[in-house]
């Protein structure tokens, strides 16, 4: 049963690689500006995606909506410029367009170890703080339960004086 | 002696005076010389003021006799009257009227006829008197005797005001009772009265010579050989009436002394007839003695015991006895007593037991001999209390006596065997008393001069010289007086004669049912919190702030019984306004809270747990790894998207507008 899951599983991923790839084929053949302009956008995320073995499906999934948000402004000039490869170099040239895109990536991709940072530092405050109430707890224990503490002989001027 | 009378004040008019019964003024101010050996002062009947009074004030040591009160009853035109015996004052104050003449010791030039018609007629009315009534007067002797002069008959001083025959000389005592200490005479039979009445005689006719300086016992060992009336009356020159009559007074053996009643007709010069007790023909050598009766045998055989019990264990003894003094009971009884050498070793008790018994069997008119010691068992309290004034008048300690003897049930013995009447009772009463104050240890018979003696004051050496026979002056005088405290290495504040005393009193003036009802087990501040507080609240006698504060310091360590902080404070401070307040149940049930402690013990459990709890935590903490889970870095990654999604839609809306 498990051994029919995977297979079917397998089939599956082999299955959306070729129509990927078809996809992409069927891109640079049809509209080459505009595949040139993504893949050249896309190139840290396709970076990531090769070196990062941890998680790097998960990392360029997620910088995939920061470089489509670097993407929207290059997009629309190629689409005003009719999507020809000239117009794509063009803008491409300009070194703005690259560096907006790759740093969106670059963006994406420090927003989660700034949060990731975040919640680490937040659990550390914690613990801390955690700690500190265990000590003061202790100390009062200690304290109540102390069994050399008061006796009645500084007890007697409190009562005398009151 | 009775300058701490605080208590009492409704008695008291101030402090140098104290007020008896409503009538009797005491003035302290005026200190008598001693009477008959009691410290005396100045008193006066305020109902009538010529009446001279004299108001005895018995020392702790040598306490008012027992039973004071039926004292009180006997009257007779030869007695000095007694007029009360009170201690409402605190302690013990006898009054009676002042003497009516000089005592015999300053006087001279007795005759027969004088001494028998002044003397030994009025004062053997008054033996008579107290034979009726059952008591013994055990203290005629010169100092108390007075005489009023003329051709006035004697009068007899008080008996009640000093222990029976306490301070009698040995001349003036029977052989019975001259061989015992001082305080180990006991009350004794009217027949030692009558025979001390017949020594006085001897003495006033032998021309009133000064005793006082006679060493005690010299004349022992020749009253025992010879007879006491040979030793002390031999130089006499008397009438032969006289001296049938004092020979019979005289005599060793006490059964055959006339009675009081056949006295009272001594002046009609009737004939007495002096019976002799049986004398042996053929003398028992014991050592360098030779001896010829009985009571002789007994002394000697105490005297020379390897002998005797060398010649008691051949059947020596049994065969003189039967032989020579016809005592064939005596030696019935001795026959079957167990015949062992080891009899010889003084201080087994097994072997002081037997001697014990062969001794009362020999002469069962002499008393009780235990371990190196005479002694009458009724006198077994003031022989203690003498004990613990420091006397040295004993020839050994007579605590493990009184402990042996009464605790094991040998005196029982004695009792079956002495010829003497009331001692057998004596003997019941006093290991009845035993086991009223649960002696259970030698240390233990300090508690018996008390119940054996209600007017014995208290004998803890911190208050001797106050007389306190009352547990109320006692209790006023630690609570107000500050040298009631102890010193710095105090381990209680009431010592175990305090203890016994106040415990006793409780018990007599039935507050409670058994003595150990309230006895603590020993003295311990908190212990004797817990006495005192009972006392308080029995005998209602309002706060004792005094005590309170004496005890508050020392009451720590029970305190600390309380592990929680918070709660020993707050109890702590309790204890101190308690302590200050005087309210002494109140202290005591702070500290012996025992739902409270309960409590307290399971916060502390409870508070154990906790800790354990918070350190294994603190732990876990410690070595706690900052690594995130896959599910948290997830969730960031799609925080991330998110952030993401937002700006590109952020984006595309621009790129709309603009």
């Amino acid at each position: 049963m498990a051994a029919t899951t995977t297979k079917t599983q397998g089939k599956t991923a082999s299955l959306s690689r070729w129509i990927q790839g078809l996809l992409c084929g069927a891109a640079l053949a049809w509209m080459p500006g505009y595949a040139l302009l993504v893949g050249v956008m896309m190139l840290p995320m396709i970076a990531v995606y090769m070196m990062d073995s941890r998680r790097g499906e998960a990392s360029a999934r997620m910088m995939m909506p920061y470089t489509f948000a670097a993407l929207v402004h290059p997009f629309h000039q190629l689409w005003g410029a009719d999507g020809t490869i000239d117009a794509s170099v063009m803008i491409l040239m300009n070194p703005v367009t690259c560096i907006i895109g790759w740093c969106a990536a670059g963006g994406g991709w420090f927003v989660l170890e700034l949060a990731l940072f975040g919640v680490k530092v937040l659990r550390q405050f914690q613990v801390k703080k955690r700690k500190r109430e265990i000590e003061k707890s202790l100390k009062a224990l200690a304290e109540e339960w102390d069994e050399n503490a008061v006796t009645v002989d500084e007890a007697a001027p409190v009562a005398a004086s009151s | 002696m009775a300058e701490g009378e605080e208590f009492g004040q409704s008695e008291t008019t101030d402090s140098q005076a104290i007020t008896i019964d409503g009538r009797y003024v005491i003035n302290l101010a005026q200190r008598l010389p001693d009477f008959a050996n009691v410290p005396a002062y100045g008193a006066r009947d305020s109902m009538s003021p010529t009446t001279e009074m004299l108001a005895l004030a018995p020392e702790t040591f040598v306490p008012a006799r027992a039973n004071a009160a039926s004292f009180i009853q006997i009257r007779s035109p030869y007695l000095l009257p007694v007029r009360s015996v009170s201690d409402v004052s605190g302690s013990v104050w006898i009054l009676c009227d002042s003497p009516p003449g000089i005592p015999l010791t300053e006087t001279s030039g007795w005759t027969e006829a004088s001494v028998i018609d002044r003397v030994i007629v009025p004062l053997a009315n008054v033996l008579h008197t107290y034979h009726e009534a059952g008591l013994t007067h055990r203290a005629i002797r010169p100092d108390n005797v007075f005489d009023p002069g003329g051709k006035s008959p004697a009068c007899l001083g008080p008996a009640l005001a000093s222990p029976p025959a306490y301070y009698q000389p040995d001349r003036f005592e029977p052989l019975t009772s001259a061989i015992c200490p001082p305080a180990a005479r006991g009350n004794g039979s009217i027949a030692d009265d009558v025979f001390s009445l017949g020594a006085l005689a001897v003495w006033l006719l032998g021309g009133c010579e000064p005793y006082q300086k006679e060493a005690s016992g010299v004349h022992l060992e020749d009253r025992i050989q010879k007879g006491s009336f040979a030793v002390l009356a031999s130089q006499l020159s008397l009438s032969p009436d006289v001296l049938q009559l004092l020979a019979a007074m005289l005599s060793d053996n006490p059964t055959l002394r006339p009675t009081p009643r056949d006295l009272l007709n001594a002046a009609g010069h009737k004939g007495f007839v002096v019976r002799q007790s049986p004398v042996a023909t053929a003398a028992l050598l014991l050592g360098s003695a030779r001896i010829r009766t009985g009571r002789a045998l007994a002394w000697y055989a105490v005297h020379h015991r390897q002998e005797f019990v060398g010649l008691f264990v051949r059947g020596v003894v049994e065969r003189w006895l039967s032989y020579e003094l016809g005592l064939t009971q005596a030696t019935s009884r001795l026959s079957q007593l167990p015949k062992d050498a080891a009899l010889g070793e003084s201080g087994n008790p097994a072997s002081a037991a037997v001697f014990m018994e062969i001794i009362a069997t020999i002469d069962p008119t002499m008393p009780l001999f235990w371990n190196g010691m005479w002694l009458w068992p009724d006198a077994m309290g003031q022989i203690l209390t003498t004990y613990m004034s420091g006397s040295s008048g004993f020839p050994t300690d007579p605590t493990p006596i009184a402990f042996d003897l009464l605790r094991s049930g040998k005196i029982e013995k004695f009792a079956q065997i002495t010829a003497i009447p009331g001692q057998a009772a004596a003997c019941r009463l006093a290991q009845k008393a035993v086991h009223q104050v649960d002696v259970s240890k030698p240390t233990d018979v300090v508690r018996l001069p008390y119940i054996l003696n209600p007017l014995q004051a208290c004998l803890s050496p911190r208050c001797v010289s106050r007389r306190f026979s009352v547990p109320l002056a006692l209790l006023q005088w630690l609570n107000t007086n500050p040298e009631s405290a102890q010193g710095a290495n105090a381990t209680a504040l009431l010592d175990i004669h305090m203890t016994s005393f106040l415990v006793m009193s409780a018990v007599r003036n039935r507050l409670i049912d058994h003595f150990t009802d309230l006895m603590i087990a020993r003295n311990t501040w908190f212990l004797d919190l817990l006495l005192l507080a009972k006392l308080q609240h029995l005998y209602m006698t309002g706060m004792l702030a005094g005590i309170g504060r004496k005890l508050l310091p020392h009451l720590s360590p029970e305190l600390k019984k309380w592990r929680s902080r918070s709660s020993r404070t707050e109890r702590g401070e309790r204890l101190a306004t308690a302590a200050t307040v005087g309210d002494l149940g109140l202290m005591y049930e702070l500290l012996h809270d025992v739902q409270g402690l309960k409590q307290d013990q399971l916060a502390w459990s409870a508070a154990q747990q906790q800790t354990a709890q918070l350190e294994n935590e603190r732990t876990q903490l410690q070595h706690a790894k900052l690594e995130l889970q896959p599910a948290v870095q997830n969730e960031m990654i799609s925080l991330a998207t998110a952030v993401g999604v937002v700006c590109a839609i952020g984006s595309l809306c621009a790129e709309m507008v603009f």
